[in-house]
């Protein structure tokens, strides 16, 4: 039996190996904890000024970050490969409707907070 | 035919009215031969300072009639009762009473304790609120040594500086054998004279007034500000008192006051308008800059319908007539008031604002600039002002204010917080181009990796 602790590290360790393996994995988590740190800069910049005005603009920025976030994690989704499961996923082609997905979301945050 | 010849009797007959210029009063009476002359004095007041057309009329001897046939329209301008000891008047009934005060004519009752119980005009007051001391009854001054002659000199007992001015507290009226009313709760009846604290009006045993309730003097206002009336007393119209005091000075301001020639306010205006700003630009020749300068212009709602958030001014002007002259023409002066009231209201009021008067104009009452409530919608600006004595005004304009258009908003970049959200923005789209681009330059190797990978299994 091992305790949780070793389970923890044992999987901590597998991420760390995991993310090595792979450098395009530790780019997506990378810019996804980016993305967290700045959405939760704007909710602290809007909790300090004890203001919700320019409401729109909050939410564009939030959104944006909430958003990018989810798709960056489809696109690791797409690209992680679990066990034996050697199937062709098209990475060209998830990569591409990252992309436009990404230029669509940009799009309306830029459309919204005006 | 006959229909016509009617019509045109009837043309003749109204256009008669409306050409002549001298106010058309009736007094009824219905004294013995003699008693008329001892009203000459007011008589010759209505006849020849005021210039009225008076007709004399004892109802004893001719039936009355105020009313056209239609009962729509007055046939006389003003009406003045003396006190009455017959009980019917042939011809005029309070409902006929009613119709002439609602079509716009005014009534100046004299009472008096010899004043028959049943009458019309006792119904007609009894209608209103106003209930005088039936017959035989006497207002007594238990201070005085001749108990029913009533003097009034303290100003406290004066209750309308409006109806008779006694602003500086030196009038004094006497009254002598007189009858004394309670009065309803009505907001619209207007006290002149009260009863002083050792004052009763009684018959034998039977008291109908005590002290402060009751009243010597008691006027009414409808909504339309026709004007009634009441004095309890018929000796202060008669020769022998009415140069008594100032007898001569109050029976001429209640008259005047009644017939609608004092204390009315004519509004000459009421409008309002949108104060917007204007930024020029302008080159400074001494330090070579460019300078701003705000200039402020008005607009009207015809010109720019209101928006939410605009700044307006609502005014009112507002002139009190004083009195009218023997010619006709009508005396002005300046209103003095703090407490007239602007309204902006749709269901709910949103603004009460205190009107202000202008320094230089004397006749304009401004709110001042205020910006209007951030809600759109059918608003109405209002100003009702009611005051005893006073005629009450009732002025309003519905306007609707429309919301901001898209376009009018102010753009994020002009708002200084939200500087921050767009820095936000910015960032994560730089980022993400960063990260598209290392993601290409990286994949390339992982890509063939899987690539050969799956070739060798295949």
């Amino acid at each position: 039996m091992s305790t949780l602790q070793d389970q923890l590290y044992k999987s901590i360790d597998l991420y760390k190996d995991s993310i090595n393996e792979n450098i395009t994995l530790k780019l997506i988590d990378i810019f996804s904890l980016a993305l967290v740190i700045i959405a939760s800069i704007q909710c602290i910049f809007m909790i300090a000024i004890r203001d919700s005005y320019p409401f729109n603009a909050f939410l564009a920025g939030f959104i944006i970050c909430v958003s990018q976030f989810a798709l960056n994690v489809s696109l690791r989704l797409g690209l992680v490969k679990f066990g034996d499961d050697n199937k062709y996923r098209g990475e060209r082609k998830l990569f591409v409707e990252y992309i436009i997905c990404s230029l669509v979301l940009h799009f309306i945050s830029l459309h919204y907070i005006n | 035919m006959i229909s016509i010849s009617l019509f045109k009797k009837f043309v003749i007959f109204y256009s008669l009215f409306a050409f002549a210029l001298a106010k058309s009063v009736l007094f009824l009476h219905d004294f013995e031969e003699d008693e008329l002359n001892n009203y000459t004095v007011f008589t010759d007041y209505l006849n020849e300072d005021n210039d009225y057309d008076v007709t004399l009329v004892n109802i004893k001897e001719t039936s009355v009639n105020v009313l056209s046939g239609d009962k729509q329209t007055n046939l006389f301008d003003e009406l003045i009762f003396a006190p009455f000891t017959s009980t019917k008047i042939k011809g005029l009934t309070e409902k006929n009473i009613m119709q002439f005060y609602e079509n716009g004519g005014n009534i100046l009752i004299v009472g008096s304790p010899s004043q028959s119980n049943n009458n019309p005009i006792r119904k007609f007051l009894n209608s209103i609120g106003i209930y005088p001391s039936p017959k035989n009854y006497i207002t007594e001054d238990y201070e005085a040594d001749n108990k029913s002659a009533l003097l009034f000199q303290d100003s406290k007992l004066f209750l309308n500086d409006y109806i008779f001015d006694n602003s500086l507290k030196n009038k004094a009226v006497a009254f002598e054998r007189s009858s004394s009313s309670l009065i309803d709760t009505n907001e619209m009846i207007f006290p002149i004279i009260a009863q002083s604290d050792y004052m009763k009006s009684s018959y034998e045993e039977n008291v109908w007034a005590l002290s402060n309730q009751g009243f010597l003097a008691v006027a009414f206002q409808n909504l339309k500000n026709n004007r009634i009336s009441w004095i309890g007393t018929d000796s202060i119209f008669k020769n022998d008192k009415i140069f008594e005091l100032d007898n001569y000075e109050f029976v001429k301001s209640v008259t005047k006051w009644t017939f609608q020639e004092k204390s009315m306010l004519k509004v000459t205006d009421f409008s309002h308008y949108q104060v917007a700003e204007k930024t020029n630009h302008y080159l400074n020749e001494v330090s070579y800059l460019m300078e701003e300068s705000t200039e402020e212009y008005t607009l009207t709602f015809e010109e720019e319908p209101y928006k939410v958030k605009d700044t307006v001014v609502v005014d009112l002007y507002v002139e009190l007539l004083d009195d009218v002259d023997k010619a006709g023409n009508e005396v002005y002066k300046s209103f003095e008031a703090d407490d007239i009231q602007f309204e902006l209201r749709m269901i709910d009021p949103y603004y009460r604002i205190n009107l202000s008067k202008d320094e230089h104009d004397s006749t304009r009452f401004s709110t001042g600039k205020f910006d209007l409530p951030d809600q759109f919608g059918i608003f109405t600006f209002a100003v009702k002002y009611c005051r005893k004595g006073l005629s009450y005004i009732d002025v309003k304009d519905i306007k609707a204010i429309r919301h901001f258009a898209h376009s009018e908003y102010p753009r994020s970049y002009e708002i200084r917080n939200s500087w921050v959200y767009l820095c936000t923005i910015g960032s994560v789209i730089s980022i993400w181009f960063v990260f598209v681009i290392l993601f290409i330059v990286t994949s390339k190797r992982v890509k063939t990796q899987t690539v050969t990978k799956e070739k060798k299994e295949i």
